[in-house]
């Protein structure tokens, strides 16, 4: 058992207690576990790198008291392996920056929205959610995803209602409810593996019989869609952008959405033959998601509901390189992983802009917004930098897991088409949003444009922001490269 | 050291000179000079490397630098021939554009300069990194990597509404083309075996499609070709460019008109000459390149005719310019397979083409943007007589002019010459490339004909300058050294072609698929000072010696004026055309005043309009080039419903649900004797239920 990451277990959940009940400081605090989290992360990470691929697996807990298979089946442990790595890196780095950033942006100077209470229960729940994510990121099995997946909805849930408005708790239940949905899902696929299969394994799903299998395999996939918010889960999302910006930044756009596609790339990886038929459900859902979401993106006035419609364009297609992985393609499984971190840093950057903006204009209206270039010129660096990164821009973060995830896709039959099909979306996406990014920074300030100074925390977490968006794949490509779906 | 080395420590000089001017970029005075410092010290490393290569005649090569090999790509600066011809471009055009930018960015004062100068040497670096590289991928890194750099100078004026729908206009169109190519190089990856995104896997790639798969290739092909043909502003792909380059500050538009479309160009010549193998495919693709060469031309001159602005008019000249260039280019890859030595030779025009454009375009952008720095103008209608404050500047537009309208000597001539010899002459049996040469030979004079209005437009007639600004006297120095350099080109080029020509025949030899590349003693004769064309390898079909010519018209104007004096003709006094004077009678009628200037201005263009000559023509090829607005979006409503799945599924099962939960909540009274009916009825379902069971 390693220390090292028993500490990164425990160290976030301590945080977020002590959080809770201080009186004051809970910010210093908070940033203080974010960091040591991080440092825990690379360190453990570092360790676990020469035994990649296979890495670094422990398992804590067995209840040999039960009768029976059940006392043999592993119930909780670590595994340190590549994927894992990318999944931990991402949600501490982007952790840290957003746990920085909200100690700026949640104070009475903001102009969207004077947050003068509630320090303590923020800081709770967002770092009990970073514990909950690295639980997920190191899970060996469906049985501990599980539990922390459920963690990381209630933290949402709280978060997104986390200013009490009543739209606000709307929001927070609708997203409660849907990923809930799809975790009961989860939970009867659990029962399936362990009645059936003996074993919470991700590869469990393999030793099931045919329908069986479809069945848990579909219960599996439509809780990742409800998290990940895919077509037809895809309606929370949007709505959850009433959660104060970092968190948008963070749960909805870095890591918790990412654990749906993380589910998916765990079976995709796990050695078992999946048939192809699943590989053709995820194709056709990826699709029509990026599909739906494209469209979305031109009647989008609030700036955050654009990214999160974006958001949900990108998980999609992390789903269509976990497809091609299921075809055989290597290198678009590769891509889709890899797409996973590079959509996280990038997206996190432009919704910390997001943030930035309403901070100071104290507006999220596109159409309100206008001339911020000269109000805000760091924001609107950050905010072109994080757009080139996201549209993927060489040599930007996701210019290279779409790189390999368009090689991977040439790779399967009628490729051209779906490369072609990507080609487009990509020009697309990449023309509206430099198309808002015009409409936000250029042209003559507007009256009403005049802006509250953004807190150093902030502008320091939007150029770590920045460059993420640049050292991201100089991190990624290596791990990705030594996962073999 | 070798020279891919010397380059590569050039390249790093100017991310350094990126880095180290956004760090003083707030010192206004300072980070210009420094620009320039580290942009001279760039060229200075780049110049001589690439010069060698030319002169050893022999690729140069670092060693891997990154190598990628999940991808199978690796990124070494590989400097042949054809790289440094544009390397030498490069490294001649950054030093004199920055240099020119020092006074004129100054002028700019509500825009800071963190946004001209690190992204203008990027830009730089940019281009270096594009001719450098041996890999399709890194080609594609470098080349958006330079198209966004340009992109954010076009935008430069953050407040000004045109810049911004210039340059998304701009960046949308580049950046599609360079989707498409990205797909092209993808699929050829997928082809090359082993996969690898290297420049000779892709050849061997093209020439095992080219055996295996022909449509294919040409479906790649065409990839290629509007990825280029759109960045170098070919029609109609080039509808961007009026607009995005007089956007960008003057430095920049004239780095842009002046060199960045040109990289274009060397993108097809990598494609279609080092890549390609001569056969059917060039024939087809020749032809191709010459017809969008020669549709470029008319159409991007005519429309230039039609132009009020000085830096739109030049821009759509970049378009009509690009435009000879592909036609001989064209015309060149059309014949590889038939006939080798005119085939080089009608590259090799293209590519003369090409560097005299650079120095006459980049010249002449220099010129509107000294004409705007003075004046604060680019409109030729209200610009006048602006040789008597600038005459440094209207000698070098002047010198420019007669550049690129092909009059002798100057350098535009030599190489429209060399071009319309090989059309003209060179393909029996296709009088397609006849007609175009034609075309080109005409249109040319279309060109001299708006050039004239530039130079009577802004220099000649009365001055509209106050008296400040007229007292204020030409440009700086920095901004006329530019000029004149490129001046001294303009001649140096038109009096001794072999000057460039002797290079540039090494970096067509580079990358031409032939077996044997003909000499160039063979091609344009060996003479130093003229050019000998041998369009069919026996005897010269084609002689210019400038000295010659000049000589020989010096002695017949001499002659002309002794016959003048011999017949002791009268003498006439006429009033001078001064390319304007007061409209009245049938011409009124073609008067364009556009409504937005003042009427004092109004009244002073009706006096002296630099389009009076051309207002017919203006009225005449409005829609030749038209502007095509963005698209407004409509939203596909109906499609929107089947994705709200809100509305339809989930609102409905909650609503059901709602309903359901309320009707049983209703049997939840609290009165205690509802619950004892309750009690006895489910009392009586039991003993039923238990009747059935039993009985």
């Amino acid at each position: 058992m390693d220390p090292v990451v028993m500490t990164l277990l425990v160290v976030p959940f301590a945080g977020a207690l002590i959080c809770g009940v201080l009186s004051r400081g809970a910010k210093a605090l908070a940033v203080l576990t974010a960091l040591v989290v991080t440092a825990l992360a690379t360190v453990a990470v570092w360790r676990a790198w020469p035994l990649f691929p296979d890495g670094v697996n422990m398992s804590f807990g067995r209840l040999a008291w039960m009768p029976g298979y059940l006392g043999s089946i592993q119930l909780f442990g670590a595994l340190v392996d590549p994927l894992s790595s990318l999944m931990l890196l991402l949600v501490t780095v982007v952790g840290f920056v957003v746990v920085l950033y909200s100690t700026g942006y949640l104070t009475p100077g903001n102009a969207e929205h004077a947050y003068r209470e509630g320090d303590n229960r923020y800081y709770f729940w967002l770092l009990f959610f970073l514990g909950s994510m690295v639980g997920v990121a190191l899970s060996p099995n469906l049985l501990q995803m599980f539990f922390f997946w459920e963690m990381t909805t209630i933290c949402s849930w709280a978060l997104i209602s986390h200013t009490h408005t009543g739209v606000a708790q709307r929001a927070g239940f609708k997203a409660l409810v849907i990923t809930h949905i799809g975790g009961l899902g989860f939970l009867i696929a659990l029962a399936f593996l362990l009645v059936f299969a003996q074993s919470f394994d991700f590869a469990a799903i393999g030793k099931l019989g045919g329908g069986l299998k479809t069945a848990a395999f579909l219960l599996l996939l439509g809780a990742a869609w409800a998290k990940s918010a895919q077509v037809p889960f895809h309606t929370w999302l949007p709505d959850a952008m009433e959660a104060p910006t970092p968190i948008s930044a963070y749960l909805h756009a870095a890591a918790m959405v990412k654990a749906g596609v993380f589910l998916v790339a765990r079976l995709v990886q796990a050695s078992w033959e999946m048939p192809s038929l699943f590989g053709a459900v995820l194709l056709a859902g990826a699709l029509i998601t990026i599909l739906m979401a494209v469209v979305n993106y031109f009647r989008q006035d609030d700036l955050k509901r654009l990214l999160a419609y974006s958001t949900i364009a990108h998980l999609g297609y992390v789903m269509l390189g976990c497809a091609l992985g299921v075809y055989g393609s290597e290198k678009g499984f590769q891509g889709g992983v890899l797409h996973l971190l590079c959509h996280g840093v990038a997206k996190g950057t432009l919704f910390l802009c997001a943030g930035a903006l309403a901070y100071g204009a104290g507006t999220r209206r596109i159409s309100k917004l206008q001339g911020m270039g000269r109000r805000m010129p760091l924001v609107g660096a950050a905010f072109m930098v994080g757009v080139l990164a996201v549209t993927g821009i060489p040599p930007l973060a996701t210019f290279w897991s779409k790189l390999y995830i368009f090689i991977g896709a040439l790779g399967v039959r009628g490729g051209g088409v779906l490369l072609a099909v990507l080609a487009v979306e990509s020009v697309v996406a990449f023309s509206w949003f430099i198309y808002v990014g015009h409409r936000i920074f250029l042209g003559e300030p507007a009256e009403e444009a005049e802006t509250t100074p953004l807190p150093a925390a902030m502008s320091v977490s939007l150029v770590i922001g920045m460059l993420l968006c640049v050292l991201a794949p100089v991190l990624g490509v290596p791990l990705v490269r030594m996962i073999l779906p | 050291m070798n020279a891919a080395q010397l380059v590569l420590a050039g390249w790093g000089l100017l991310i350094c000179g990126a880095a180290a001017c956004a760090v003083i970029s707030a010192r206004r005075h300072l980070v210009g000079p420094l620009a320039f410092l580290f942009a001279l010290g760039s060229s200075v490393l780049v110049a001589p490397a690439a010069l060698s290569v030319l002169l050893r005649d022999r690729a140069a090569e670092t060693g891997a630098l990154l190598s990628l090999p999940g991808v199978q790509a690796a990124l070494t600066f590989r400097v042949d021939q054809l790289s440094a011809l544009f390397l030498l471009i490069a490294a001649l055009i950054a030093p004199l554009a920055t240099l020119y930018s020092i006074p004129y960015m100054l002028r700019l004062r509500n825009q800071g300069l963190l946004r001209y100068y690190p992204l203008f040497l990027l830009f730089f670096a940019g281009l270096i990194g594009v001719v450098c590289t041996a890999d399709w991928l890194f080609f594609l890194i470098f080349w958006e990597f330079m198209t966004i750099c340009s992109y954010f100078l076009v935008i430069f004026n953050k407040e000004d509404r045109k810049a911004a729908r210039a340059g998304l206009k701009y960046v949308v169109m580049t950046h599609g083309a360079t989707a498409l190519m990205l797909i092209a190089v993808i699929v050829t990856w997928k082809t090359a075996q082993p996969h690898s995104f290297s420049f000779a896997a892709a050849k061997a790639a093209m020439a095992q499609l080219a055996a295996a798969r022909p449509a294919l290739l040409h479906l790649l092909l065409a990839l290629w070709f509007l990825g280029f043909a759109t960045k170098a502003g070919v029609l109609p792909l080039g509808d961007w460019l009026p607009d995005a380059y007089p956007a960008a500050p003057s430095g920049a538009s004239a780095v842009f008109g002046g060199m960045m479309s040109k990289f274009g160009i060397y993108g097809i010549l990598r494609i279609f000459l080092d890549m390609l193998p001569a056969s059917g495919f060039s024939t087809v693709w020749g032809i191709v390149i010459a017809v969008a060469g020669a549709s470029s031309i008319f159409l991007g001159t005519l429309s230039a005719l039609a132009q009020d602005d000085s830096k739109r008019l030049m821009s759509f000249h970049v378009i009509g310019q690009i435009g000879y260039m592909l036609l001989a280019i064209g015309t060149g890859i059309y014949l590889l397979p038939v006939n080798g030595l005119l085939a080089t030779l009608a590259i090799m025009a293209g590519l003369f083409h090409l560097v005299n454009n650079v120095c006459y375009k980049t010249l002449l952008f220099f010129t509107a943007g000294s004409l705007e720095y003075r004046a604060g103008e680019t409109n030729l209608n209200l610009l006048s007589g602006m040789w008597t404050v600038m005459p440094v500047t209207g000698a070098a537009a002047l010198i420019g002019s007669l550049s690129i309208a092909g009059v002798p000597p100057f350098n535009g001539f030599a190489s429209k010459w060399m071009i319309y010899h090989v059309t003209l002459l060179g393909v029996p049996g296709m009088p397609l490339f006849l007609l175009l040469g034609i075309l080109a030979l005409f249109v040319s004079l279309v060109t001299l004909a708006s050039f004239l209005k530039f130079l009577g437009g802004a220099f000649l007639g009365p001055t509209a300058l106050n008296e400040e600004q007229a007292r204020a006297g030409d440009t700086p120095f920095a901004m006329q050294f530019p000029q004149m350099f490129l001046a001294a080109l303009c001649i140096l080029f038109g009096l001794a072609p072999m000057t460039a020509l002797a290079g540039i025949h090494r970096a067509v030899g580079a990358v031409l698929p032939l077996a044997a590349v003909p000499s160039l003693s063979s091609l344009v004769g060996d003479s130093w000072a003229g050019l000998q064309l041998n369009a069919f390898g026996q005897q010269a079909t084609g002689v210019w010696y400038p000295a010659v010519v000049l000589g020989a018209l010096a002695v017949g104007m001499l002659i002309a004026y002794w016959v003048f004096r011999l017949g002791a003709a009268p003498r006439r006094a006429v009033d001078m055309w001064q390319c304007g004077a007061l409209v009245d009678g049938a011409l009124a009628r073609y008067l364009v005043v556009e409504p937005k200037h003042e009427p004092a201005t109004a009244q002073f263009e009706s006096r002296f309009q630099a389009h009076g000559l051309y207002s017919c023509f203006k009225v005449a090829f409005r829609s030749v080039y038209p502007s095509v607005p963005l698209p407004h979006t409509g939203y596909p409503t109906r499609f929107m419903k089947i994705f709200d799945v809100d509305a339809w599924l989930f609102g409905p099962i909650v609503r059901l649900g709602n309903r359901v939960t309320g009707a049983l909540s209703r049997t939840h009274s609290g009165v205690p004797q509802m619950y004892l009916i309750w009690q006895l009825a489910g009392l009586v379902v039991v003993v039923v239920l238990l009747a059935l069971w039993a009985g």
